[in-house]
C-alpha cells in the first residue's frame, strides 16, 4: 500500500517536475548565459558556488576565460603531438568560471562542477570558434602521463570523447580518466567529464568531476546528461 | 419514459460494447501478431548491403582491382551509385557503375590502377526496389592506413526528400477524393450526378493525384542522385527514373488518372434529377446503354484496382517476407482508406453541412445517402482494421521495434488517430441507425449540428492519418531500423583467472560488453572486466577482433582503449554488413599471459 502510494507520489512528482522554464533564449548575452549555467541546488545540499578567478583550485586546469579542449595535457612529457589544453576565444565575451562544488572533496563528497560560457557578437564567430574548439579537442590523445608536478596531476590520464547534442545544443562530452601512480594512490581515481556545446553565439562549456574508488564504475557522463538536460533547458 | 431510459441505456451498452471489441481487437491482433514475430526471422523492406569488396576497414597490399558491392534485393544503379573519396575527401575518378555479372542485387565500379597509398572511403547510394534510396559508405587502405579527414554527407538538398513526400501526401489525398468522391457521387448518392459541388471534389482528386504523381517523378531522381531540387528537370534523371519500377509505375498511374477522368465524365454527363425523390442508384444509369450500364463501370472498377496497385507493386509491399499476401493487403488497405474518406469528405461537403445548415435553396436529402455511406465506411473500417494489423506486424515485427524506431513511434501516432477518428464515426454511426425507421431529414437541427461536427472532425482526422501515412512511406521500416543493442556477459575461463600473477579479484569474474546500436557502420563498445565480486579489475592490456561467423570475411582488428581502471573502450568499431558477428576479446591478464574471450553477437 505504502509503496503504491510511494509510486503514485513518484509518479505525480515526475510528471508535474518537467524540464524548466528557459530563463534566457537566442540571441544571449553573458548575463542571460551565465542565470542559465549550473547552481548549487543543482547539485544538492552542501554545495557552494565561487568564481574562479586564477589558475587555481579547479579540475579543468587551463586559463579561466578559455574553452578546455584537453585538459592536463600542457602537464604531460610524452604527448608526441601540438595539442592546446583550451582554447582562448577570439570576438567574444566570456562570463568567466565558476565552481559548483561541495567545500571537502571526497569519494562520497558531492561532485565538483567546473563551467563558464563565451557570448559572441555573432553566430558565426561562435560557429568558427566551436570548429576550433572541436578541432583542438579531436587531437587530445587517447592516453598520456603526466610525471611531475603537484601529487594532484601526476598519472595516467585516458580520454575517449563522443558526440553531444541536446535541446538544440551541440558540441562533444569529452570522458577523462585520472590514476594516479600506484605508490601515490592505489584506492582511488578521477572521473571528469567536460561538456562543450554550442548553441546561436554562445559557447558553454561544464566539467563535472567526481573522485570513485577503483573497482567502481565510470557514471560521470550519465550524471553530466541529467545536469546538462536541467541546465540547457533553463538556456532555451 | 422509463422505456425510453432503457432503451437509451441499452444503445449506450451496446455502442461501449462494440467499441470495446474494437479496441480489443486492434489491440489483441497486434499482440499476437507482435508476439508470433517474434520466432520469425527478420525481414527487410529497403535494401542492405550484405558483401563488399573490399571490406570495411580492410588494408590491402596493393590497390583493389575494382569495389563491389552485393545487397539483399535487387537495386537500381544511378551516376552516382559509387563514388571513392581519398583522405582529404576529394573525388577520385573511377569507372561507371553497373551491376556485376548482370545481377540487379549488386554493383560494381573500376578503380584506377595507381592509387596511391592511404586510406580511401567509398560512399555508395542506390534505389531500393521500394523504391527508396538507401547509401552508406566505408572505408579500405591500401598499403597502411591515413587519418580521415573527410565526412561524407550524400543528402545534398534537404529539400528533397521533403519535396517527395509532399508529393506522396497529396497523391494519397487525390486517389481518396477522385475514387471515393466517385463511388460517392455516382453510386451512393442519387443526386450526387447532379451536384455540382460532389463533381467538383471528384475533379479536384484527380487534378491533386495528378499534382502528387507528377511530383513524385520529377523529384525521384534528384533523390535517388542526392543533388539538389536544380535537378528535378534534368532530362537525364527523368530518363534515369522511368528505367525503373516505380518511373513506370507512375507513367502508368498517370495513364489511368486519364482513363478514370474519362469514365467519371462519361458517367456524370447525362445527370440524375438534383432533387428527392430519387431513383435508386442501380437504377440511375438506365437512360444509357449497356456500355453506360455495363463496360464503363466495369472499366472503372478494374481501373480503380490497377490505380491502387501503381503505389503497392513499388512500395514497401513488394519487398521483405510474404509479398503475395503483403501486395493484396496494402492494395485492399490503401482502396478501403480511399473509398472511405474520398466519400466522408464528399458527404460532409454535399450531404451533411448543406443539410445541417438548411440550406434554403437547395433542399439536401440525408436519404437514402447516408444509411448507405454508413454501410460502406463500415465495411471499409473492417478491411483497413485486418489488413492494417496485418501490414504493421509486417513492417515493425517486435515490440521493441515499436517504440524504439520512427516508423513504430508514427505508426502509434497514426493507430491513435484512428482510433479517435473510430469514435466519432461510431457517433455517427448512432445518429443513423437511431433514425433508421423515420426520415433522417426530420431529425432535430441540434442533432444534425453534432452529426455535422462529427463528420467534419473524422474528415480532419482522415487527413492526418493520410498525412501521417505519407511520412511513413517514406520512413524505414522498423523491422529493418530497429537495431537493440547487444548487452553480453562471458565468464573469465577459469585456467586465466588462476594464472600466476593475474588480478586476484579475477577468479569468478566475467566480461561484460555492450555494443551499441550494433548494426553496419561505426559502432560503440564498452568492456567491463568484472572480479568475482561484482568490482572492476584493471588488467594490462585488452585487444578485440571481429570476425564474421561464417569466416567469409577477414578477421577486422578491433581499437580499444582504456577508460576507468577496469573499462575499456572502441570508440569505433566498424561493422561491415548486418548477420552474426563474435567480438573476440584478447585479455592479458599478466605480463606475458593473455586469454580469449569471444562474444557472439547479431547486428541487424
Amino acid at each position: 500500500m505504502a509503496a503504491g502510494a510511494a509510486l503514485v507520489v513518484g509518479v505525480a512528482a515526475g510528471c508535474s517536475g518537467a524540464a524548466p522554464q528557459p530563463l534566457a533564449k537566442p540571441p544571449y548575452t553573458v548575463s542571460s548565459v551565465r542565470s542559465g549555467l549550473v547552481k548549487p541546488a543543482d547539485l544538492g545540499k552542501g554545495a557552494v558556488e565561487v568564481e574562479d578567478g586564477d589558475h587555481g583550485s579547479h579540475v579543468v586546469y587551463t586559463p579561466p576565460n578559455s574553452i578546455p579542449t584537453c585538459p592536463y595535457v600542457q602537464r604531460s612529457e610524452d604527448v608526441q603531438v601540438a595539442v592546446q589544453p583550451a582554447v582562448e576565444p577570439v570576438g567574444g565575451n566570456p562570463t568567466g568560471r565558476f565552481i559548483v562544488g561541495p567545500q571537502r572533496v571526497g569519494p562520497t563528497s558531492l561532485p565538483v562542477v567546473t563551467q563558464g560560457a563565451v557570448v559572441f557578437e555573432s553566430d558565426a564567430l561562435a560557429g568558427n570558434t566551436m570548429s576550433t574548439v572541436t578541432a583542438e579537442s579531436a587531437k587530445c590523445p587517447e592516453a598520456f602521463s603526466v610525471l611531475g608536478g603537484p601529487p594532484s596531476v601526476v598519472g595516467d590520464y585516458k580520454v575517449g570523447s563522443r558526440p553531444f547534442e541536446l535541446n538544440g545544443w551541440k558540441g562533444f562530452a569529452q570522458h577523462l580518466v585520472h590514476t594516479s601512480p600506484p605508490t601515490m594512490n592505489p584506492d582511488t581515481y578521477d572521473d571528469l567529464v567536460t561538456v562543450v556545446v554550442h548553441k546561436a553565439n554562445a559557447i558553454i562549456y561544464v566539467g563535472y568531476a567526481q573522485i570513485k574508488k577503483v573497482g567502481q564504475r565510470a557514471d560521470t557522463d550519465q550524471k553530466i546528461e541529467t545536469l546538462m538536460s536541467t541546465t540547457l533547458a533553463r538556456l532555451g | 419514459m422509463m422505456s425510453g431510459m432503457r432503451l437509451a441505456s441499452r444503445r449506450r451498452a451496446w455502442l461501449v460494447t462494440r467499441l470495446a471489441v474494437i479496441v480489443l481487437l486492434v489491440a489483441g491482433g497486434l499482440v499476437v501478431d507482435l508476439v508470433s514475430a517474434a520466432a520469425i526471422r527478420p525481414a527487410y523492406a529497403h535494401a542492405y548491403l550484405t558483401e563488399s569488396s573490399p571490406v570495411d576497414t580492410q588494408v590491402l597490399d596493393r590497390p583493389p582491382a575494382e569495389v563491389r558491392l552485393r545487397f539483399n534485393e535487387a537495386v537500381s544503379l544511378g551516376r552516382r551509385a559509387i563514388q571513392l573519396l581519398d583522405v582529404t575527401g576529394k573525388n577520385v575518378a573511377i569507372g561507371a557503375p553497373d551491376h556485376a555479372d548482370g545481377k540487379a542485387n549488386t554493383a560494381r565500379a573500376a578503380l584506377p590502377a595507381g592509387l596511391a597509398e592511404g586510406t580511401y572511403v567509398v560512399a555508395w547510394r542506390v534505389t531500393s526496389a521500394d523504391s527508396h534510396v538507401v547509401s552508406g559508405a566505408f572505408s579500405f587502405s591500401v598499403g597502411r592506413p591515413s587519418s580521415l579527414a573527410v565526412t561524407v554527407d550524400q543528402d545534398a538538398d534537404p529539400a528533397v526528400p521533403v519535396i517527395d513526400a509532399v508529393g506522396r501526401a497529396l497523391a494519397f489525398l487525390g486517389v481518396a477524393l477522385a475514387l471515393g468522391g466517385a463511388l460517392f457521387v455516382v453510386v451512393l448518392w442519387p443526386a450526387g450526378r447532379a451536384d455540382r459541388r460532389g463533381r467538383r471534389i471528384v475533379w479536384s482528386g484527380l487534378a491533386v493525384l495528378t499534382m502528387g504523381t507528377v511530383l513524385v517523378l520529377l523529384v525521384q531522381g534528384p533523390y535517388a542522385e542526392g543533388t539538389s531540387l536544380a535537378g528535378m528537370f534534368d532530362p537525364a534523371l527523368l530518363n534515369a527514373t522511368l528505367t525503373t519500377r516505380l518511373g513506370q509505375a507512375l507513367l502508368a498511374r498517370l495513364a489511368l488518372i486519364l482513363a478514370l477522368g474519362t469514365a467519371f465524365w462519361i458517367a456524370v454527363r447525362a445527370k440524375a434529377p438534383a432533387a428527392p425523390p430519387a431513383p435508386p442508384a442501380s437504377a440511375a444509369p438506365g437512360s444509357g446503354g449497356i456500355g453506360r450500364r455495363v463496360v464503363v463501370p466495369g472499366l472503372a472498377v478494374a481501373g480503380a484496382a490497377a490505380l491502387v496497385l501503381t503505389w503497392t507493386l513499388a512500395d514497401h509491399a513488394q519487398t521483405g517476407i510474404q509479398t503475395w499476401l503483403a501486395v493484396p493487403a496494402t492494395s485492399l488497405h490503401l482502396l478501403a482508406m480511399a473509398l472511405w474518406l474520398g466519400g466522408l469528405i464528399t458527404l460532409a461537403a454535399c450531404v451533411v453541412l448543406p443539410a445541417g445548415r438548411r440550406e434554403p435553396v437547395r433542399a439536401v436529402s440525408l436519404e437514402p445517402v447516408l444509411p448507405r455511406f454508413s454501410l460502406l465506411a463500415q465495411i471499409c473500417f473492417a478491411v483497413i482494421a485486418v489488413t492494417g494489423l496485418y501490414l504493421a506486424w509486417r513492417q515493425v515485427g517486435t515490440w521493441g521495434a515499436l517504440g524504439g524506431t520512427d516508423f513504430g513511434r508514427l505508426l502509434l501516432g497514426k493507430l491513435a488517430a484512428v482510433l479517435a477518428l473510430l469514435a466519432l464515426a461510431a457517433g455517427a454511426r448512432r445518429f443513423v441507425q437511431r433514425r433508421g425507421r423515420e426520415l433522417l431529414d426530420a431529425a432535430p437541427a441540434a442533432a444534425l449540428r453534432r452529426l455535422r461536427r462529427s463528420v467534419a472532425g473524422e474528415a480532419v482526422l482522415g487527413v492526418a492519418v493520410v498525412s501521417i501515412t505519407a511520412v511513413l512511406v517514406n520512413t524505414a521500416p522498423a523491422r529493418a531500423s530497429y537495431a537493440p543493442p547487444v548487452h553480453s556477459t562471458v565468464p573469465v575461463p577459469a585456467a586465466a583467472a588462476n594464472t600466476a600473477g593475474a588480478p586476484p579479484g579475477l577468479r569468478g569474474g566475467s566480461v561484460e560488453v555492450r555494443i551499441e546500436p550494433a548494426r553496419p557502420g561505426r559502432n560503440l563498445v564498452d568492456i567491463y572486466v568484472n572480479g568475482g565480486d561484482g568490482s572492476l579489475v584493471a588488467v594490462p592490456e585488452v585487444s578485440g577482433t571481429l570476425e564474421s561467423q561464417d569466416r567469409t570475411v577477414p578477421a577486422l582488428p578491433v581499437k580499444v582503449a582504456a577508460a576507468e581502471p577496469g573499462h575499456y573502450v572502441a570508440n569505433s568499431m566498424a561493422i561491415p554488413y548486418p548477420g552474426d558477428w563474435v567480438l573476440r576479446l584478447d585479455i592479458r591478464v599478466t605480463d606475458f599471459d593473455e586469454t580469449p574471450v569471444r562474444v557472439p553477437f547479431t547486428a541487424r
